[in-house]
């Protein structure tokens, strides 16, 4: 009767592990599919930011440039 | 005159000892000025919730709907019913949140995500100490170093250890001054302590801000439906912040807003330190799993750290690794104060608070894939 009783406590512990070393492989594979992808968008917000900025200057840069043009005529 | 002494005469050791823990806790949050904002009122509650006949506990002899006690009944509304209580103190923590020195390095989001590594290595210790998987998962969440986290986490799994899980996690978020700097030295040479990070300070536009919470939201609700009630709300607070429209409503969240639930929420987890639930070997070993927790933790974010260094020509200074852990801005603070301690003119904190915020989105994105993957 023990010696089943303890089968049977060994069967559950060994079940609740299995499910812990699931949660931990799909955990950290899920949190670092999500961190991942996070990173991405934000690099891709950055590179847009950016190109927008530098095309605002840009075109502020121009716009002085021309105004400095037409001054001088 | 049997009416005066009854309540005496019902006290038992259980009583005075939580009665003993209860002082305690207020010690640590006056003298130590550990946590104040949530050890008082979790004390304090455990002194009000062990004494016999407490008419802040509902009368189990009361007819239905009649002599609730205020704290059951702030439990059974603000945490047991939807968790409205930590859920809503999100909201005020997002507020609080600035993600430029994140967004300027999003490569620090992968610290946050390694960082989180001892909650999933604390259930594997768990369930060989006899746990349960869901109370071994509950356990585990504490290495999140989040309460609000514990909560949700303990409250959806029908953990039988919410109590000690809630005051765990809130005694040792309070002890990351003590328990990193010295896991951070046993990990670290002296020489990668003297690595030399410099801050750009590149300029985050107010567009990429506002995107960003947004992002999030999606992308961590897409994969992890069961963490949107944690990071949607954080990301929420932090958009009212950056939007720029809601200065006034920003401004409540993160401090009216936090303020009132910080101190309801403190005496209403008390509720969960009634001496019958609370004293029990099972409270010892939490307390030493949540340390292992935060220890991994920790030790989790400065190998990612190393590992990265390798294959990156700019070097990352570890300790970084270790302010991936949860405790905003406790842990951001401790390697800032290291890194300054080794060189002085060495300043790591925006590169830690990076760290520090990713590692608040990771745990709350961990802590609804522990639910999912549980239930």
């Amino acid at each position: 009767m023990n010696a089943l009783f303890n089968v049977v406590v060994a069967a559950f512990v060994k079940a609740d592990l299995i499910t812990a070393l699931n949660i931990l492989w799909k955990g950290l594979l899920a949190v670092v599919i999500v961190v991942g992808l996070i990173m991405i968008a934000t690099f891709v917000m950055n590179a847009i930011s950016s190109k927008i900025a530098k095309s605002k200057e840009e075109k502020a840069k121009n716009e002085q440039n021309s105004d400095t043009k037409t001054d001088e005529n | 005159m049997n009416f005066l002494i009854e309540t005496v005469a019902a006290v038992t050791w259980q009583h005075v000892v939580m009665w003993l823990i209860g002082f305690l806790l207020i010690f640590l949050a006056i003298k130590k000025q550990m946590e104040p904002a949530l050890l008082l009122p979790i004390g304090f509650g455990a002194i009000l919730v062990n004494i016999p006949f407490s008419n802040v506990l509902t009368d189990p002899n009361a007819a239905a709907g009649e002599g609730a006690g205020i704290i059951q009944w702030l439990f059974e509304v603000g945490i047991e019913a939807s968790e409205a209580l930590p859920i809503l103190l999100f909201i005020g923590i997002g507020a609080m949140i600035d993600f430029e020195p994140l967004i300027v390095n999003p490569k620090l989001m992968i610290l946050g995500a390694f960082a989180q590594i001892g909650i999933f290595l604390t259930v594997i210790l768990a369930v060989l100490m006899g746990f349960s998987i869901n109370d071994a998962a509950s356990i585990g969440i504490i290495g999140a170093a989040d309460g609000p986290t514990s909560i949700l986490v303990a409250m959806k799994l029908a953990s039988n250890y919410i109590g000690p899980i809630m005051v765990v996690a809130y005694s040792y978020m309070a002890l990351v001054p003590i328990i990193q700097p010295f896991v951070i030295k046993c990990c670290t040479t002296k020489k990668e302590r003297l690595i030399r990070m410099d801050y750009n300070g590149k300029k985050v536009s107010k567009s990429v801000k506002i995107f960003f919470p947004i992002i999030i939201t999606v992308i961590s609700g897409l994969i992890a439906p069961k963490s949107l009630a944690l990071v949607g709300f954080l990301m929420f607070g932090n958009l009212i912040k950056e939007c720029g429209v809601l200065g006034s409503l920003a401004d409540t969240a993160k401090t009216t807003l936090a303020n009132l639930i910080t101190l309801l929420l403190g005496i209403t987890i008390a509720f969960k330190m009634q001496a019958e639930s609370f004293l029990s070997l099972q409270t010892l070993m939490i307390m030493a799993l949540g340390l292992m927790a935060f220890v991994f933790d920790t030790v989790g974010g400065i190998m990612c750290a190393k590992v990265m260094n390798l294959f990156s020509k700019k070097k990352i200074n570890p300790m970084i690794g270790a302010a991936g852990i949860s405790a905003f801005p406790m842990s951001a603070r401790v390697v800032h104060k290291m890194g300054l301690k080794e060189d002085s003119t060495n300043y790591l904190l925006m590169h830690a608070v990076g760290a520090n915020v990713s590692g608040q989105i990771a745990s709350a994105i961990v802590g609804g894939l522990i639910i999912g993957l549980v239930l």
